[in-house]
């Protein structure tokens, strides 16, 4: 079982072996490498076969969640002692603390949105952009606007039905969508604008703080199963409900894998 | 009559549809209304941007505005959110390939240039970089 820790906890070990094995991931040769996740995310945020698996539906954390298991797993390919790190925006809130160091993800972009200069992403030539709506090939940042509070979390955290009709971004009750962020208070979806350059474009994956992101997204997930139960009645949509991914309904692409089968995490990671 | 550019598309696109829908595809067209072209819409724009050129045109009855950036093509996406928490009424916003986490409201009242601010942030986003041919994705392709 794996521990994903807080980025700032991360030993100078840690950190290198986690660079080196996305860096590994990302000059695989052909298979699930890096660029294979990015063109997935892009591919999911349409619509496909009528069904929104990874945006504006309730499958956005299970879909996710599954997302970052396939990922973790491709890492582990490269070296098995790593675990995704994950990324408190609400302790962690300026362009120069955790993750932005030069000995882990480097800072901002030159200039306020330009190209990453610090850190073992910076240039194409540590880190290529290869799959983007951009034609740069240098990682890019514009950090700045602002990140969701503690407070704004625990907001999201209290609301105890797991999402509501119809099912999409303009659900206005239940949590998912205050988590997703189409409705206020809006959690992951201003964290990506906040980081902005790749992160705000389609191919987000480009960089690797999606994963510390997302990994702290699916911790939240996790607190509010902590909360109000890991057992599937609460996950919603129970069955039924057409274009919508229910309880039972594989999560594309990923063969065979529903919401029910990733509801609890526990046997597999924790969070630290 | 006159017949522009973007007409004769719009009307080589309706036959393409009727074709299809002889061959027993299984979609609906909506002939009658492609048969008159819209006016233009006073929200669309034209005009350069931080060394860019933006052009935006609106498409009121259907909702596939199309934008693009030095002449290419950005894939927009319009999405209803509630106005408020709790809230069962809903707006319209549009977001984009490079402003992919960040809904604009647009109407055609007080949000009329929702597309034009939305523009503008892909442009700045962008830099000094171009849109590729993955940008103009549309994203609501089945
Ligand atoms: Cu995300």
């Amino acid at each position: 079982m794996g521990t994903r820790k807080n980025a700032r906890d991360l030993t100078a070990t840690e950190k290198t072996a986690f660079v080196a094995a996305v860096k590994a991931l990302k000059a695989q040769a052909g298979g699930r490498n890096y660029d294979w996740f990015v063109s997935t995310h892009m591919q999911y945020f349409a619509v496909v076969n009528s069904h929104r698996y990874a945006h504006q539906s309730p499958s956005f954390l299970p879909w996710h969640r599954q997302y970052l298991i396939e990922f973790e797993n491709a890492l582990k390919v490269h070296n098995p002692a790593v675990d995704l790190p994950y990324w408190d925006w609400t302790v962690d809130r300026t362009t120069t603390s955790a993750p932005w160091t030069s000995d882990f993800l480097g800072g901002n972009g030159s200039g306020g949105n330009g190209p990453v200069t610090t850190g073992p992403f910076a240039g194409s030539a540590n880190w290529r952009i290869n799959v983007s709506s951009s034609t740069s090939t240098s990682l890019r940042r514009a950090m700045g606007g602002t990140l969701p509070s503690a407070a704004n979390v625990s907001t999201v955290l209290g609301v105890s039905t797991y999402d509501a009709s119809p099912w999409n971004s303009s659900s206005g009750s239940g949590m998912r969508n205050r988590m997703e962020g189409w409705v206020s208070p809006n959690i992951h979806n201003s964290v990506h604008v906040w980081v902005g350059g790749h992160m705000a474009l389609q191919d987000s994956p480009n960089d690797p703080v999606f994963w510390l992101h997302h990994a702290n997204i699916d911790r939240l997930w996790s607190q509010w199963q902590t909360r109000w139960g890991y057992d599937s009645t609460r996950y919603l949509p129970g069955s039924g409900t057409s274009g919508v991914v229910d309880l039972n309904e594989v999560l594309q692409p990923f063969t065979g894998v529903r919401p029910a089968d990733v509801l609890d995490h526990r046997p597999r990671y924790t969070y630290a | 009559m006159t017949l522009d550019r973007r007409d004769l598309l719009r009307y080589g696109a309706a036959s393409a549809a009727a074709a299809a829908t002889a061959a027993g595809a299984s979609y609906v067209t909506s002939g009658a209304t492609a048969a008159t072209p819209a006016p233009d819409d006073p929200r669309d724009f034209d005009q350069e941007y931080k060394g860019k050129k933006i052009k935006g045109v609106h498409d009121k009855g259907n909702k596939k505005h199309k934008v693009s950036i030095n002449g290419k093509k950005l894939g927009i996406m319009v999405l209803q959110v509630p106005v408020a928490e709790d809230s069962r009424e809903t707006m319209d916003v549009a977001i984009s390939a490079l402003t992919h986490y960040e809904p604009f409201p647009i109407d055609e009242r007080d949000k009329k240039d929702g597309l034009l601010k939305l523009a503008k942030k892909a442009v700045e986003t962008l830099g000094d970089a171009e849109l590729t041919d993955l940008a103009g994705d549309d994203h609501d392709h089945r």
